[in-house]
């Protein structure tokens, strides 16, 4: 996929599009407002990563900018103001996502490759699989290998998210975000605990364990390798 | 004080200000005499000559010119003290009686008066040039008669009233400087004294407070008003003071710990050095919570009028909080009960009064014992509800209450237990910007957190 990153920063630029490459992407950098509104309109992207603070432009102009050109790209906002109203601004300004510096990588990452895979997809299907997992989002009921598996709403809504993007790292606050919608910083391991309870339910009994725990990252639902 | 800084003070500007309202106030008020008794002086002697003329117009009709001459020196005397003007001509103005000389040069004339100058000179007197008025009259037989006065006693008068007023305006003055010196320097005094009390302050003797009269005067209000404001910025700068104590130990800490983990990572010593970077890394994730739980605070401290606000379903939120606790709670022995009383909607952030919600929720869950129930409660009434959880955990003591809520305050003094000490602070912040209480209640045993919302303005 075709990154680009709009960040005055060299130290967090070359961060970024370190991991980025090692991750597979290619990734084009712009150090001000100008320039990254100039690549950005161009089309070329499949997520824009776009700092708050910028020179000459700043990053919710830009945004506001690019949406005004009608190039729908996916964008990132990355800031260092992590206050609940600048989330709402960068929202409205039509971002997809929004960041608070300092971040992990991975964070960064897995919510990147949400952002490209909602894009790519579109989310019509009734049924999701993954490997002999099963579920049917009409009936509203899961199996694997046949079996039918009895899920809470949540438990299923966080199962529904996880298949989604199966294959992909996807972090604990982002479950926080999409599944309880609420975005919040806990002290606890609130989130493991749902976690272990459906693996409890979707992994137990069965050979092949499809729900990973992601060392220093999130989880992931895949076959593993 | 020198004299330019004395001419520059409120004192004596003001001082000057009485003065010139008590003299102009005076001044008009003595005009006005004056002029009233002017009128009523000339107006009363201008009838006096006008009886005076009657009578002899009778007499010139009774007596002829001959008894009218004789009236006229019976009346010009030199035993008769009087400021009369008499004088009699025949058809040529060739004087026949009278105390003038010949017939006037007029000055001018209005209403049949005359008014002209005369030389008079009493006994022992030099001769002096006085003003003078006089009647007109037209007699039978072509004779001229003047009858008149002169101005000598108006003049007098008037110039006594002038004196009079100037006196009073001297006065005036300066009674108005002195009286208005006094009363400025009374008030001004006491803004002084405020002044030399801030200026005390400043200079560092912050316990120093205004003086209050006890008078109930706007002065002592003011007093009163600066000395709560620096009991509230003492009380802030002392809670500075512990927060920056509690961040020496939250924050040096894992920097320290960071900085010698990265040290032994670089020197290589016996062991892997990822082992080291990965517990860096934890310490910094630690440092960047503790940071963004500060942001959080500061933002809800700042948002207490911010405008995106919508109603916010509070039995819903409790559901949601208990519903994402809930197997949290079983893991830890804890037994989680959610209960809405009565439902209620208010306007707020919801992700705030989530994250408000959750931090006691994460609180009881730490401190809870074994086995012990963690009660979350929406209590009505709905205009005033409460959000409350209520643990049987060990409770904070209620001198100890207050404290909970400050920033980087954890109640163990070995700060062994884990958490950053930013959670009690955070829910105090996001109700203070919701203008709802927080408060901290004992359960016995255990503690009742209790976070209620202000009935909406009618």
């Amino acid at each position: 996929m075709r990154i680009l990153i709009v960040e005055d920063d060299p130290a967090t630029a070359a961060y970024v599009r370190k991991g980025l490459g090692e991750a597979g992407h290619v990734v084009d950098h712009a150090g001000n407002g100008h320039d990254g509104l100039f690549l950005a309109t161009t089309g070329r992207f499949d997520a824009i990563v776009l700092d708050r603070m910028l020179p000459q432009l700043d990053g919710l102009s830009v945004l506001q900018a690019i949406r005004a050109a009608k190039v729908d790209t996916p964008v990132l906002i990355l800031s260092a103001l992590g206050q609940v109203d600048d989330r709402v601004k960068g929202l409205k300004a039509g971002g997809d996502d929004y960041l608070t510096k300092p971040f992990a990588f991975s964070e960064l990452l897995a919510r990147l490759e949400a952002l490209m895979r909602r894009r790519s997809g579109p989310q019509t299907e009734t049924v999701l699989r993954v490997a002999d997992l099963e579920m049917d989002l009409l009936k509203r009921d899961v199996t694997r290998a046949g079996r039918s598996i009895d899920l809470q709403p949540r438990e299923f809504l966080l199962l529904e998210y996880l298949m989604r993007h199966a294959g992909q790292v996807v972090t604990r606050t982002m479950l926080l975000e999409n599944v309880w919608d609420y975005h919040f910083d806990p002290q606890t391991n609130v989130i493991d605990v749902h976690i272990s309870r459906l693996r409890q339910k979707i992994d137990k009994g069965f050979d092949k364990p499809l729900l990973h725990t992601v060392r220093g990252a999130g989880y992931s639902l895949r076959v593993a390798a | 004080m020198s004299l330019r800084r004395f001419l520059g003070t409120s004192t004596f500007r003001l001082a000057l200000l009485y003065a010139a309202l008590f003299s102009l106030s005076v001044a008009a008020l003595s005009g006005v005499f004056y002029w009233t008794t002017s009128v009523a002086l000339e107006q009363e002697r201008r009838e006096t000559v006008f009886a005076e003329a009657e009578a002899l117009v009778e007499q010139y009709r009774l007596l002829g010119p001959r008894g009218l001459s004789a009236a006229i020196r019976e009346r010009i005397r030199p035993e008769r003290v009087g400021d009369g003007i008499y004088l009699l001509v025949d058809g040529n103005y060739t004087p026949i009686s009278g105390n003038l000389a010949g017939w006037p040069v007029l000055q001018s004339e209005a209403d049949g008066w005359y008014e002209f100058d005369v030389e008079r000179r009493g006994p022992g007197e030099d001769e002096t040039v006085l003003g003078a008025r006089a009647i007109h009259v037209a007699l039978a037989g072509g004779l001229h008669l003047l009858v008149g006065q002169d101005l000598a006693a108006e003049e007098h008068l008037q110039a006594a009233i002038l004196r009079a007023g100037l006196w009073v305006m001297a006065v005036t003055i300066a009674l108005g400087l002195g009286v208005g010196f006094l009363m400025s320097r009374r008030l001004l005094g006491r803004i002084e004294s405020i002044n030399r009390a801030t200026a005390r302050i400043r200079a560092g003797e912050v316990r120093h407070r205004m003086p209050v009269e006890n008078s109930g005067d706007e002065f002592d209000r003011l007093a009163q008003n600066l000395n709560s404001m620096l009991d509230e910025i003492e009380r802030l700068m002392g809670g500075i003071r512990a927060v920056t104590d509690n961040i020496a130990h939250d924050l040096r800490s894992p920097l320290t710990r960071l900085k010698n983990e990265l040290e032994l990572a670089l020197a290589g010593a016996d062991r892997d050095p990822r082992t080291a970077i990965e517990r860096a890394i934890a310490e910094a994730d630690g440092l960047i919570k503790t940071f963004n739980a500060l942001l959080a605070i500061a933002d809800a401290e700042a948002g207490s009028g911010r405008a995106d606000r919508a109603p916010v379903d509070l039995a819903r939120l409790v559901a949601d909080v208990a519903e994402l606790y809930a197997p949290l709670s079983e893991e830890r022995g804890l037994k989680l009960t959610a209960e809405v009383e009565t439902p209620a909607t208010i306007e707020g952030d919801r992700q705030l009064l989530f994250q408000a919600l959750a931090n006691l929720v994460e609180n009881a869950i730490k401190y809870a014992a074994e086995g012990g129930a963690i009660a979350l409660t929406l209590e009505g009434p709905a205009a005033s509800p409460s959000l409350v959880v209520a643990d049987r955990g060990p409770g904070i003591p209620e001198a100890a209450r207050e404290a909970a809520m400050e920033r980087f305050v954890r109640l163990d003094p070995s700060r062994s237990t884990p958490g950053s000490g930013l959670g009690l602070p955070l829910v105090k912040a996001i109700a203070d910007m919701h203008g709802a209480a927080f408060v901290l209640e004992d359960n016995r045993p255990g503690l009742v957190a209790r976070v209620t919302f202000a009935p909406p303005p009618v």
